[in-house]
């Protein structure tokens, strides 16, 4: 359904060249879902808006549904943008403050199709419905609405133009936990009633990524540094940074993990990356001479990879 | 042994344009010197207004503390001048906050702020060479890397996580009896928030100092405090030691919390979701609050007020499910 | 309406009302709660309600003047040398000019010019200075450099002294003053508008519109616009009383309004040769001005405080 090819994005800066996503390709398969976590200052929500073209890709390509979108403009962006759809972090923010649900909720529609009149409200109806928000909706402002209606409306945007491949962008990070089941129970139903609805989920949190994906990709630093499938990062991650991300998470029990790896530090600066893995001076395995030294290699392991020198010399 | 704090029965609305905003409901909270308690809840449930509402850092009007006490060391703070307060909440009770860069001034260099605060908490009594020899032991304690450099930088050249150890610096500084942390961790990264939590848990220790939590991540509760609070509209519902809230949860409303929440390393089955909506906290319900969106409420659960119940040593409830279950600890 | 039908057709819907009325209470929002707020604001200043008062007042004066006026002809400037320069008695409330006009007459009367003036002024102001405004935020580097540049031109120099040449140049009389003004008054719109742009551009709901694929011209017109709204309508509402202000200042130099037309800065232009002992002549048009432009003033301020309070110190 979508594939990134070797996707670049740099932003000049005054103090030079931000590698905000440096050299990333994924393949999101119709009907998967694909977890991409990391930090913040790690890129992921470089990588989501980059493939709907908000943000201008340096190099690499991206390739939606079979087309080349990469550099497409004008009428040639229509394909992206009604097969794509994104859905932001704050649902505060991503409405617009003078305009009523049912506008908002409209104007995919008045865009892209000729549908107007009573045959617009009644599609807004129904796409409201099917969110879970009742018509009575249509005329309210998004001030009136609590944060996760909000989140409900901004997703009936989304799926009024019938998307195959939703950007999901943090989209519960905003919102309280029986809040965020309700958002994630809808997706993971949206889901199961359309087998070809994709969706790339951008989140720094793990759990919420257990449990909605099948897929994880973690980054680091404007790159991939571990992909593969849900239960087997999870169970057993081999890039030494998956390893401490799933030990950092504080658990929603009693007992807690005792067996913790500890980062030391900061992120650093995508200015100024470390060089050669660009993970070595918070890893606690790093090889000396090695790892500060060459940009380590993807190694296959089997459905998922990993891009390590620890793995690459163990699987040599 | 008399608690460290005690809040009693407080209750706190608000006056808006709207009406008036129950947003506190009679709440009771004691808390030992030494323990560590973890306030839950999800957004709206009053966890920070309480806290703050029982050191005077609710501005009246509009608030309105309507009945209740809460003492500290035995004595009644509430009707201190807001000069004592003040000067309380220097010595004996820190706070430190979700986003520090709030509460540190960006015009100045860390240092000098750190140096003042010593110096105004030591009542002058200290020259500037000594404070900041107080401060950078301080800035050692919370194991911030370089602090002779960190002295001389500016707030904004600090990370988010080198920030909250300056914050929460400048909180210890006083050696204060209780600390109070309301969402210390919620803008930070998942590594930078363990480093941070594993420090507010060493400091705890070594200092002897007690802390309230206020967190919406149960994950973060669990890990750092002994004992935890479930909020839920201006009511404690559940008040229970850590392992018996994950374990064996009695209110139905923490019981919809802990299924909310996916477990970040295994599978889970399917999230119950909670129906429903908040209550409408201008024109609360007489009976439980949480009665309309309860699968286990019954008729008498909205008839009258729901008091609190303890169903087993230092576990206490606030539903109707539990009245038959009530033991005198 | 469809909308009942679509639900009544619709079985899905019947279907899920379980779910969702257990989801989504529909509470009773009150439509007009927001603007209950926003008077309750805005009633509790009384200098907004001063404000508002007299600008009310004004408005009334310039609707319905020249009916109620004692001496409708003297507006227009007929001639009555018997009765000229009398103080202020019953007849003559505000007193008689130097040609016997009833100065009362003229005051009420020039509310309605003093009005089209200040309406005039802001409104030409605003129509050139928000569409620059808007482009300046919205286009790229050249765009924003360009406009941006010859804006600070204008504003770097004095307005009323720019306005005073403009007049000089084309000749006095109230409509090239109004002109004259208008050019120097846009500017302040253009800055106003610009930033207020750059912000708004960088809100996720204008992200949102791009990726549902909606043309510039829709995210300028429908997403960015609405929301530069407040500012534009405080700004003009003080604009109002400083355009009727400068409007004035050009009339007593003798390069706007010329006499006897009834207007408030003439009148006083005239008047101050009559000083001190004709008092009354520079008095009324003068404490007219004051109170217009005080007006509008207080009514800026009270709409501020109302449509934007976090902008309140």
């Amino acid at each position: 359904m979508l594939t990134l090819n070797n996707l670049c994005v740099h932003f000049p800066t005054k103090n030079g060249l931000v590698r905000a996503v440096d050299d990333i390709s994924l393949t999101l398969h119709p009907g998967e879902i694909l977890g991409l976590v990391g930090e913040s200052g790690s890129g992921k929500s470089t990588v989501g808006k980059a493939t709907l073209r908000l943000l201008d890709v340096t190099s690499g390509n991206i390739v939606l549904d079979g087309e080349d979108v990469t550099h497409a403009t004008g009428s040639g962006l229509k394909p992206l943008r009604t097969k794509a759809q994104m859905i932001f972090q704050d649902p505060h923010s991503s409405l617009n403050p003078r305009m009523t649900v049912g506008r908002i909720v409209a104007e995919p529609l008045v865009i892209h199709t000729k549908i107007r009149g009573h045959r617009l409200t009644e599609t807004t109806a129904k796409i409201l419905d099917r969110v879970g928000l009742p018509s009575q909706f249509l005329h309210r402002y998004p001030h009136e609405l609590s944060g996760g209606q909000k989140q409900r409306v901004a997703i009936a945007r989304a799926l009024t133009v019938d998307p195959d491949m939703l950007i999901l962008d943090e989209p519960t990070s905003a919102l309280d936990v029986s809040v965020q089941a309700q958002i994630l129970e809808f997706l993971k139903e949206l889901h199961a009633e359309r087998p070809r609805m994709t969706s790339l989920f951008i989140s720094h949190n793990l759990a919420v990524v257990r449990y909605l994906c099948h897929r994880i990709a973690v980054m680091y630093l404007g790159k991939i540094v571990e992909e593969g499938p849900v239960a087997a990062v999870f169970s057993n991650p081999c890039h030494p940074y998956t390893k401490a991300l799933l030990s950092a998470v504080p658990l929603p029990q009693a007992e807690q993990n005792d067996s913790r790896i500890r980062l030391e530090g900061d992120l650093p600066s995508p200015v100024n990356p470390p060089t050669g893995c660009a993970f070595h001076p918070r890893c606690q395995v790093a090889v000396a001479g090695k790892c500060d030294v060459e940009p380590p290699n993807w190694v296959d392991l089997g459905n998922a990879r990993a891009r390590c020198h620890l793995i690459e010399e163990q699987a040599e | 042994m008399t608690p460290l704090l005690s809040i009693q029965d407080l209750a706190l609305e608000f006056n808006t344009f709207d009406g008036s905003y129950k947003a506190i409901d009679h709440v009771n909270l004691d808390l030992m010197p030494g323990e560590t308690i973890g306030l839950v809840g999800e957004t709206g449930c009053g966890k920070s207004v309480l806290t703050r509402a029982a050191f005077g850092l609710v501005p009246t009007p509009p608030a309105n503390i309507t009945s209740g006490s809460v003492k500290f060391e035995g004595r009644e703070i509430l009707n201190l001048s807001p000069a004592e307060q003040r000067a309380m909440r220097g010595r004996d009770v820190a706070m430190i906050f979700q986003d520090p860069m709030t509460f540190i001034n960006p015009v100045f260099k860390v240092g000098t702020q750190l140096v003042d605060a010593v110096r105004a908490q030591r009542r002058g009594q200290v020259s500037k060479t000594e404070a900041r020899d107080i401060a950078l032991a301080m800035l050692d304690k919370v194991h911030l890397p370089n602090p002779v450099r960190q002295f001389e930088s500016y707030p904004h050249q600090l990370s988010g996580g080198m920030r909250q150890r300056v914050l929460i610096a400048m909180a210890l500084m006083a050696e204060p009896k209780l600390l109070i942390a309301d969402e210390p961790t919620t803008a930070l990264d998942v590594t930078i928030q363990a480093q941070i939590l594993d420090l507010i848990a060493e400091l705890v220790e070594d200092m002897g100092i007690s802390l309230i939590m206020i967190s919406h991540d149960l994950g973060v509760v669990a890990q750092n405090c002994g004992r935890v609070a479930v909020m839920y509209s201006g009511q404690i519902v559940e008040d229970a030691p850590v392992k018996q809230i994950f374990d064996a949860p009695c209110h139905p409303y923490t019981k919809g919390l802990l299924g909310a929440v996916p477990h970040p390393l295994h599978a889970s089955e399917g999230l119950k979701e909670i129906p429903g909506t908040l209550p409408n906290l201008y024109r609360p319900p007489t009976g439980c609050r949480f009665a309309d969106r309860c699968t286990h409420a019954t008729a008498a659960c909205s008839v009258k007020r729901v008091e609190q119940i303890t169903v087993a040593d230092d576990h206490r409830v606030t539903c109707t499910l539990f009245a038959d279950q009530h033991v005198d600890a | 309406m469809s909308l009942e039908t679509s639900s009544k057709n619709n079985g899905l819907m019947d279907k899920r009302s379980n779910r969702i009325s257990v989801l989504a209470p529909v509470s009773e929002v009150d439509r007009f709660r927001e603007y209950r707020r926003m008077w309750a604001t805005f009633r509790k200043s009384y200098s907004s309600m001063a404000g508002l008062f007299i600008v009310a007042t004004f408005l009334i004066l310039a609707a319905v003047g020249p009916s109620i006026v004692p001496f409708p002809e003297d507006a227009l400037g007929s001639i009555h040398l018997e009765r000229k320069l009398q103080p202020p008695d019953a007849t003559h409330w505000f007193g008689t000019d130097e040609v016997g006009m009833d100065i009362y007459s003229r005051v009420v009367v020039g509310a309605r010019t003093t009005l089209w003036i200040g309406v005039t002024i802001t409104g030409i102001a605003i129509l050139i200075g928000v569409p620059l405004g808007l482009l300046a935020g919205f286009g790229n580097i050249w765009v924003r450099e360009s406009i941006m540049r010859v804006t600070d031109v204008f504003l770097s120099i004095p307005g009323l002294i720019l306005a005073i040449a403009i007049v000089g140049a084309l000749g006095p009389g109230i409509l090239n003053a109004m002109i004259a003004l208008s050019l120097v008054w846009w500017p302040g719109y253009v800055r106003l508008v610009q930033s207020k742009v750059l912000s708004i551009r960088n809100e996720t709901y204008v992200e949102a519109a791009r990726s549902i694929g909606a043309s510039d011209f829709r995210i300028i017109f429908l997403h960015i616009l609405p929301n530069c709204m407040s500012p534009i309508v405080v700004k003009a509402s003080m604009d109002m009383g400083m355009a009727i202000l400068g409007a004035a200042s050009l009339g007593f130099l003798g390069l706007g309004a010329q006499p006897p037309y009834p207007e408030w800065g003439a009148m006083i232009s005239i008047g101050k040769n009559y000083l001190p002992d004709w008092w009354w002549y520079t008095l009324f048009p003068g404490l007219a001005i004051y109170f217009t432009v005080l007006g509008f003033n207080l009514l800026g301020d009270g709409l501020r405080d109302m449509l934007d309070p976090k902008q309140r110190s």
